[in-house]
């Protein structure tokens, strides 16, 4: 009696043995691939690129319901965003249509305050700018000549001011220039209020200061204030500048802010007393 | 005979195509994705329930094309199943059985060992980090939805069955 050893039995033909035969080669080459990768194979490495490289139209068609849930999970996110910025801008709405309101109401304050005040936008004051071309400072002289006159619609009594505050009034008109009176000059008489006691004064040109004339208690006013024009006259104009209050022990006048020496260009305020509304 | 061709070749279809879902989102995502081992429970789910149809070789090209998607180590997956099917095809297996729970069990500890293995290797061979977090969350994921895969194949090869007879 003959027994078949199990090496026989396993290459024997039939269906097992194929199978048989068929698994250790599948193993085989397994283990093949798996040395050749651990050894960092460039075999593997192209054979690897290749089979990505044809795969890709197949991992982008797969890849698109991802992408379609993907899509769908973030735009619902941004749904939520909208919300979160619908609710802000609805917030911010709100807000401005209230700082709408407070302006519509600042508006409507503000003309009714001009109302008032009889502020009014005014078309019979014209402003001009001039050059000085002979310097009373330089001439030891409170006069200074200007290079606009009757050709630009000077006229006497016109106010003349740089940037720091009022320097005098026309007192005499050329055809193309025009004598200036400065406030410095003895005599020039302003007609001011004082900004904080709110003392009405006349300041009278006195060299390089302004005495103060009519009034009982100059020491009422206070070191260092501000007197302003007004139009007590009758040809000036209100709020402009003209200097401050110097209080010494047994005097007080005013220190002019303004000088000729500022700036070789002035301001003209030119009145048209045809245009002003009486009423 | 032309329906049963496009019926024998449907499992071999739908394994590439479980393939390309499962690396679609690595190859086009800028995320690192958690997912089930589709793939592994589908062919898992396919030997277990009929390994007298899978031929080593198809094994063999299903799971080389797996790990050449898949990363550094290639030939890892085609072993494993190689040794399953084997497992499976001998006659007093161990791991096979008609007790579902069994099966279950077999499955849970073959899928343990093939991740252990396959991210053992990358981390220690080629400096892959070893993301426990998604890896695990993964593997339950998987384990969680082989009874489904197992039960949709099971199905398909009792229709298979039918139409054939």
């Amino acid at each position: 009696m003959g027994y078949k050893s199990s090496f026989s039995r396993g290459i024997n033909s039939g269906p097992l043995n194929r199978y048989i035969l068929e698994l250790t080669i599948c193993i085989t080459i397994s283990l093949l691939f798996v040395l050749m990768s651990l050894s960092k194979s460039e075999t593997v490495y192209n054979i690897k690129y290749l089979v990505v490289a044809a795969s890709k139209p197949g991992l982008l068609v797969a890849n698109k319901p991802f992408k379609l849930v993907s899509d769908f999970v973030q735009y619902f996110v941004g749904m939520g965003n909208y919300k979160t910025l619908n609710e802000s801008l609805k917030k911010q709405n709100d807000f401005l249509k209230k700082e709408f309101n407070k302006v519509n109401l600042l508006e409507v304050e503000n003309f009714r305050l001009k109302n008032l005040l009889k502020l009014q936008d005014v078309d019979y004051v014209q402003k001009l700018s001039a050059r000085i071309i002979i310097d009373g400072y330089r001439n030891n002289n409170n006069s200074i000549y200007i290079d606009v006159g009757e050709n630009k619609g000077l006229k006497i009594n016109d106010l003349v001011f740089n940037e720091n505050g009022l320097l005098g009034r026309v007192s005499q008109v050329g055809k193309y220039s025009s004598k200036i009176l400065t406030i410095y000059s003895s005599d020039s008489v302003l007609p001011g209020i004082s900004v904080d006691t709110k003392q009405s004064v006349f300041a009278k040109g006195d060299g390089d200061k302004l005495v103060l004339k009519h009034l009982e208690n100059k020491f009422k006013l206070k070191h260092d204030e501000l007197i302003i024009s007004t139009d007590a006259a009758g040809f000036f104009k209100e709020g402009i500048i003209i200097g401050k209050i110097v209080k010494t022990l047994n005097d007080v006048y005013i220190q002019p802010i303004a000088k000729k020496s500022d700036s070789i260009f002035v301001n003209v305020l030119i009145f048209d007393f045809k245009k002003i509304n009486l009423d | 005979m032309i329906l049963g061709f496009f019926l024998r070749i449907i499992p071999y279809f739908l394994l590439i195509l479980f393939i390309f879902f499962e690396f679609a989102p690595a190859y086009f995502s800028e995320k690192e994705i958690i997912k089930p081992y589709f793939t592994f429970m589908f062919l898992y789910a396919l030997i277990n329930n009929d390994s007298e149809r899978f031929r080593p070789f198809w094994i063999l090209l299903v799971g080389l094309f797996y790990d050449f998607l898949d990363g550094d180590v290639i030939g890892i997956t085609s072993l494993f199943f190689l040794i399953t099917l084997h497992l499976l095809k001998r006659k007093h297996s161990t791991i096979i059985s008609i007790d579902f729970r069994i099966i279950w069990t077999n499955f849970i500890l073959i899928l343990f060992a093939y991740i252990f293995v396959n991210k053992f290797v990358k981390f220690i061979l080629f400096d892959v980090s070893f993301e426990l977090k998604r890896i695990t969350l993964s593997f339950f994921i998987s384990i969680i939805l082989f009874p489904l895969f197992n039960s949709i194949v099971r199905k398909f090869k009792n229709r298979l069955s039918y139409i054939n007879e």
